[in-house]
């Protein structure tokens, strides 16, 4: 089965023994892996506890389907579509069922006392773009993804990355510049 | 300004400075217990995949057509067990007009005994739909509908196939002018979900809702007049001449009920609040004049009963088990639900619980299911009973004809999960399964659930 290339790269006994099939999971979703996805949930989600449990969702996803990849060198963008789409399901789910609405104080407020006023507006900004562009800023940003590496993690074309990037670039510079001319004013 | 460069090493900067150097030690060492706690992938399914994707995905679904086979069973009395279907009188082949379904779709012929062989596994059918099925509803042996999702340009249409002899033929409907979700959860607008009550009134919903009185060639978006408007509706069932509607208020679900012929819906008094789980999930049951509400929040949270017309608070099975519970009814007073007893605690698998009072008590029945985890559940009788999940192997159905004393492997889904599942007469039920984004199969059985065959499902 094809579904058996991922769980059976652990060991001879991979079949019957839920050990090896644990050993590659963790060696794929490794520590470094998880804190590359709680890193773009706490972008997307905002606050941590959000984030965490979209990661955990992501896992939990990546454990059912482990078998579905075909290619474990793929694992990592193959596990970040899943990541994308947590993420997705529960910023849906919060629009029309706000369980969690709270920014995290420390992922949120800006503090006008720091040398980093500027780029506390600016995160402001990138929070308050919509779900669509902020992904892409992310993914771009953060994640130092191509644009054709987006396109194939969020399953939009390359033109739809490349115009939401535009429009994103576009309303926070405007978000920043307005900053800009407020602190200037006297 | 800044240059375009020196903007985006801000963006850069200001998106490093938002995030915590790594995860919290106790999410990764949550991830970390994952393969321990969960089904193997190679069951195709974990236990929170069913226990909650499939509360998620179908919140009104584990009875949808129960529903169903209530109104016949309200047209035409109680179905004795094992009693004779209505209007179906020979078990109908799968050929279609419009394509040739394969071989492995075929119905089998009632077989004297369950056969976990009887039916493929998760082979791809070939079209004969015309879509990739999402939801299943049928008010007769002979007339039914599918919802799923059709070809179009953002590749989320909604469709509908119509079938007045049983499942042999499809003819395309007229489908509401909305997106297709898998799910009643998405937030999106848009729908996943349908039921019909009789050949004119329908409904399609989750979380939007859709009506028609014209037999689906024209539809209507609703509003509930008393919820917000963008409520979402996350089940519904028709039954007994009124269709019941759960929708999320803001603080926790309200019943909406109004005649079929009408759309003149009315909130009910009770209200069942939400869980401390991330994916509330909604079921609604109805038998003839009876009903149910139970709501999972990876656990079961709460429910309520509709008496005499009115709904009002109940209590409903498993509340204490630390797992999801999933409710069927083949009559007003015969109950079957099946729980994941110990999911989030120490998992002991699927069990049955059956109520003969109508849901006031419920007894643990003599043998466990034969499931991992358990996403479905319908009822024939208080004999016959369906449920749909997980084991070893991937997704399952399993049955029982001796009330839950022995057990059988009646279908194999592969990778599949069991999304709708539901009796329409004592003989004739369907399925729904699905496979993350892999095409949905439409499956029936017509020898009350002994073998169930894949009648179409399309490409996705």
């Amino acid at each position: 089965m094809e579904r058996a290339a991922v769980v059976n790269i652990g060991g001879p006994d991979r079949d019957r023994t839920g050990g090896v099939r644990s050993r590659t999971f963790a060696e794929l979703l490794d520590r470094r892996v998880i804190d590359g996805a709680y890193h773009y949930a706490t972008l997307m989600m905002g606050n941590r506890a959000d984030a965490e449990d979209a990661t955990h969702d992501a896992a939990l996803t990546a454990w059912r389907h482990l078998g579905e990849l075909r290619d474990p060198a793929k694992f990592e963008a193959w596990f970040g579509r899943i990541v994308v789409n947590a993420c997705r399901d529960r910023l849906r789910s919060r629009r029309r069922m706000p369980l969690h609405v709270a920014l995290d104080p420390e992922l949120s407020s800006p503090d006008p006392n720091s040398g980093f006023a500027r780029r506390d507006a600016l995160a402001g900004a990138i929070r308050s773009l919509s779900a669509d562009h902020r992904e892409v800023v992310v993914l771009r940003f953060f994640a130092d993804l191509t644009v054709d590496q987006i396109a194939a993690r969020t399953g939009v074309g390359a033109g739809t990355v490349k115009s939401r990037l535009h429009y994103a670039l576009r309303d926070l510079r405007a978000a920043v510049d307005a900053e800009d001319q407020g602190r200037s004013r006297p | 300004m800044k240059s375009d460069e020196s903007f985006e090493r801000d963006v850069r900067a200001s998106l490093l400075a938002s995030t915590d150097e790594h995860a919290p030690d106790d999410l990764v060492a949550r991830i970390g217990e994952i393969p321990a706690r969960q089904p193997s992938p190679s069951a195709g399914r974990g236990g929170l995949h069913l226990a909650a994707r499939a509360a998620v995905n179908l919140a009104a679904a584990a009875v949808v057509v129960v529903a169903v086979a209530a109104l016949i069973v309200t047209r035409n009395g109680n179905l004795p067990p094992g009693g004779q279907p209505n209007g179906s009188g020979s078990l109908p082949t799968a050929s279609a007009q419009t394509a040739t379904p394969a071989a492995s779709a075929s119905p089998s012929v009632a077989s004297s005994a369950p056969s976990a062989t009887s039916t493929g596994a998760s082979a791809a059918p070939t079209s004969i739909l015309g879509l990739s099925p999402a939801s299943a509803t049928f008010v007769s042996a002979t007339d039914g509908w599918v919802l799923g999702k059709g070809t179009c340009p953002s590749g989320s249409c909604a469709a509908i196939m119509r079938t007045t002899d049983g499942g042999r033929t499809w003819a395309a409907g007229t489908a509401p002018d909305a997106p297709i979700f898998p799910s009643p959860s998405q937030g999106a607008p848009g729908i996943s979900r349908l039921r019909f009550a009789d050949a004119r009134n329908g409904w399609a919903y989750g979380p939007d809702l859709w009506a028609t009185h014209d037999g689906g060639a024209t539809w209507t978006r609703l509003t509930i007049s008393g919820l917000p408007a963008d409520a979402a509706v996350v089940a519904l069932e028709a039954g007994n001449g009124s269709v019941h509607a759960a929708a999320f208020d803001g603080q926790g679900y309200r019943i909406a009920t109004s005649p079929v012929g009408t759309d003149d819906f009315r909130l009910s008094a009770v209200r069942v609040p939400v869980g401390a789980g991330p994916v509330p999930a909604v079921q609604l049951v109805l038998s003839g004049a009876a009903g149910w509400l139970l709501e999972n929040d990876r656990t079961v949270v709460g429910g309520a009963r509709l008496v005499n017309g009115t709904w009002v608070a109940w209590q409903p099975p498993c509340l204490n088990v630390v797992g999801p519970a999933y409710l069927a009814a083949s009559s007003a007073t015969e109950l079957a639900a099946a729980c994941d007893v110990g999911l989030w605690s120490s998992p002991t698998g699927s069990h049955l619980f059956v109520s003969h009072d109508g849901g006031a008590t419920f007894a643990e029945a003599a043998t466990a299911v034969p499931l991992t985890t358990t996403g479905q559940i319908t009822a024939a009788s208080p004999s016959v009973i369906v449920v749909g999940g997980t084991d070893a192997t991937g997704g399952v159905l399993v049955a029982t004809f001796d009330a839950g004393r022995t057990w059988s492997v009646v279908a194999r889904l592969g990778t599949a999960d069991p999304v709708e599942l539901g009796f329409t007469t004592a003989t004739q039920g369907v399925l729904v399964a699905a496979s993350g984004d892999a095409p949905a199969t439409f499956w029936m059985t017509r020898d009350g659930g002994r073998t169930w065959s894949v009648v179409g499902a399309a490409g996705g």
